[in-house]
């Protein structure tokens, strides 16, 4: 090493790239990473090289079989329209991803903000979130998202605000003891007597040492939100024609599933692989965030 | 006078709808440049005091004035331009007294920068500065707080506490949790720091010996009250209150200890009298129907004692010179 001199200067990392970098030397992050990389890539880059038309209806050619299996279908064979099932999942695969990390990132937001305050507001504030929070988890998602969808009508936009604010209680609830024991420090203490505002006190001494958890349950989230996209689009709650999805692909072809059972395979086996990409980045982020130094054990601290 | 405090009281809520009361008429003043001491067993209210003065609670009674301005009752914003502007604290623990996620410097920056004084590379400019007074290599800036021993973390503790240049430093059991040799020199960097700086410290800790070593005058706290305050020397070496002298009999050899019976009373019920009845060597039926007041007393100036039988019990002579500790920087001197 050149660690020569004993009083040279280590060579800081700071801890956001030092937790990266032990995602990736971990075997499950650096598979979720790639598995990520690659998702991404196609998202942005895909449909430029897809030649076919994902909309365009081929209606001489319905329901053919991949060429792989001796069909005229292309790649991944045609639906019941005779459009592209390929061209249909790369373009399909937009507005998934889209949804879930736009969902993902808002509710994390939004629950970080709730849970930091029900952490330190432990008067008021902090009970009444918590049992909002516990009157929340009793309902299913789907019961609201089905009645909200009556009220409101059926629409994707719709449907990532209520998933976004609805979402907020899985951080808050995981960061909330955190938040209270950490405001118990006596750094907070000391930020306090040097006259630094809650809101400050907040994003700068608590937010860092909350955010571990939140990051892994926003990675492990947005591929859960790609899949309630999915199933409640698959019910017509979700993206309306013209606009398609990765569910509504799915939703299309299950009435032909004995005709054209590639229609179904093809956008199941993307979700399946997005959603095995975030999970795996999730759990190695998570091993990384438990392995680093802040978890470590300190003698000093009793 | 910096700070002082008027029979203040801090009681906080327990569940079943009580309440506890934690301080109890607490009447103490701290000078320029001086040291007062408080000293007190666990559960005394010695740290509730220094909370207490540094309105991180709101007293619940009483008065406090910090540079002569009431500040008991301030909101935020008036606190920032007083209290928060001009008094520090520094805590026992070095390991949770700095935000691991922070490097030195930015801990060090942040109260100027709550306060907006100079550019940042001003207070960087400071905060070096700062990191070398107490005896810290300004390489070390960059570092994050667990690269440093608990000793360094504490200086850097201090370092922190010193950056708004305050009149004030609220010092809870700062060696509390440090080694014998690292304690020796915070101690002494809190000395080093008086003289050059003229500040006052209100210095809590559980240890008589260590108080009085660095302090100007000590306070003795006991459930709540102060029991005895008065000169260092006069307070260690000639303690009138029978709570002080056996804190004050500790430095003894174990045959001389006085130890008093059973343990702290609970601050929920509170014994009737004198808080110290149940456990005083000497008490008489008096002290358990009548709390007594604290009292000057004739032979020395600024010495008063809570007690019916002040000097009844005394500690036997011919000790002190043995441990008397160097006497603390004199006044003078510090201003």
């Amino acid at each position: 090493m050149s660690s020569s001199a004993p009083a040279a200067p280590v060579a800081r990392r700071s801890r956001a790239r030092q937790v990266a970098a032990s995602t990736w030397a971990s075997a499950t992050g650096r598979t979720g990473l790639v598995m990520l990389a690659i998702t991404l890539l196609v998202a942005v880059f895909g449909p430029l090289l897809v030649s076919t038309s994902p909309t365009a209806q081929n209606l001489m050619a319905t329901n053919q079989p991949p060429s792989w299996l001796g069909g005229s279908g292309g790649l991944m064979g045609t639906d019941a329209l005779g459009r592209d099932v390929f061209s249909r999942a790369v373009h399909g695969l937009r507005l998934s991803l889209l949804f879930g990390l736009g969902v993902a990132t808002a509710s994390a937001v939004l629950g970080l903000a709730l849970g930091l305050l029900a952490g330190y507001e432990q008067r008021f504030a902090g009970p009444v979130l918590l049992r909002l929070a516990d009157i929340q988890f009793a309902l299913p998602f789907v019961v609201v998202g089905l009645a909200l969808t009556a009220v409101m009508g059926p629409g994707i936009l719709k449907l990532s605000i209520v998933l976004a604010i609805w979402g907020w209680t899985v951080y808050a609830r995981t960061i909330v003891t955190s938040v209270a024991q950490v405001c118990r420090m006596d750094y907070i203490t000391a930020a306090r007597t040097h006259g630094m505002g809650a809101t400050r006190l907040l994003l700068r001494h608590v937010t860092p040492n909350v955010l571990g958890p939140v990051v892994v349950l926003w990675t492990t989230s947005a591929g859960v939100m790609i899949l309630v996209e999915s199933s409640l689009s698959l019910l017509g709650l979700g993206t309306q024609p013209p606009s398609f999805s990765l569910g509504t692909m799915l939703g299309d072809a299950t009435t032909q599933l004995r005709l054209a059972w590639w229609a179904v395979v093809a956008p199941g086996s993307v979700l399946l692989w997005i959603v095995l990409a975030f999970n795996l980045t999730g759990d190695g982020l998570r091993d990384a965030l438990s392995s680093s130094g802040r978890i470590e054990h300190d003698p000093e601290l009793v | 006078m910096i700070l002082q405090t008027e029979n203040l009281e801090q009681s906080f809520p327990v569940s079943g709808g009580r309440r506890v009361q934690v301080l109890n008429g607490v009447s103490i003043s701290v000078n320029a440049g001086e040291t007062l001491g408080v000293v007190g067993e666990s559960g005394s209210g010695k740290t509730t005091l220094g909370r207490a003065v540094m309105r991180l609670s709101e007293p619940t009674g009483g008065r406090v004035f910090f540079e002569g301005r009431d500040v008991t009752h301030a909101n935020s914003a008036h606190l920032r331009r007083i209290l928060r502007r001009r008094a520090a604290m520094v805590f026992q623990n070095p390991s949770t007294s700095l935000n691991p996620f922070l490097k030195l410097v930015d801990a060090l920056t942040e109260p100027l920068a709550v306060h907006r004084i100079g550019s940042r590379s001003e207070r960087r400019q400071q905060a070096y500065d700062m990191l070398e007074r107490v005896g810290l290599d300004r390489a070390q800036a960059e570092r994050y707080p667990q690269e440093l021993s608990g000793g360094q973390r504490q200086r850097v503790g201090v370092a922190r506490a010193l950056m708004l240049n305050p009149a004030l430093v609220v010092a809870d059991e700062p060696t509390a949790s440090l080694d014998v040799s690292v304690q020796a020199q915070v101690v002494n960097l809190f000395q080093d720091l008086q003289r050059d700086l003229g500040l006052a410290y209100l210095f809590i800790s559980h240890d008589l010996a260590l108080v009085s070593h660095l302090s100007h005058r000590i306070a003795v706290m006991y459930l709540g009250r102060v029991v005895e305050i008065g000169p260092a020397a006069e307070v260690f070496d000639r303690p009138k209150h029978p709570y002080t002298v056996v804190l004050s009999s500790m430095r003894r050899p174990a045959g001389e200890q006085l130890t008093p019976g059973g343990d702290p009373p609970s601050l929920l019920s509170p014994p009737t009298g004198c808080a110290f009845h149940p456990r005083c060597p000497i008490a008489r039926p008096v002290c358990s129907t009548t709390a007594p007041e604290l009292t000057a007393l004739a032979e020395t100036k600024g010495h008063e004692v809570a007690c019916h039988f002040p000097g009844d019990l005394e500690l036997s002579g011919g000790l002190e010179t043995a441990v008397a500790p160097p006497p603390p920087i004199p006044l003078e001197a510090v201003r």
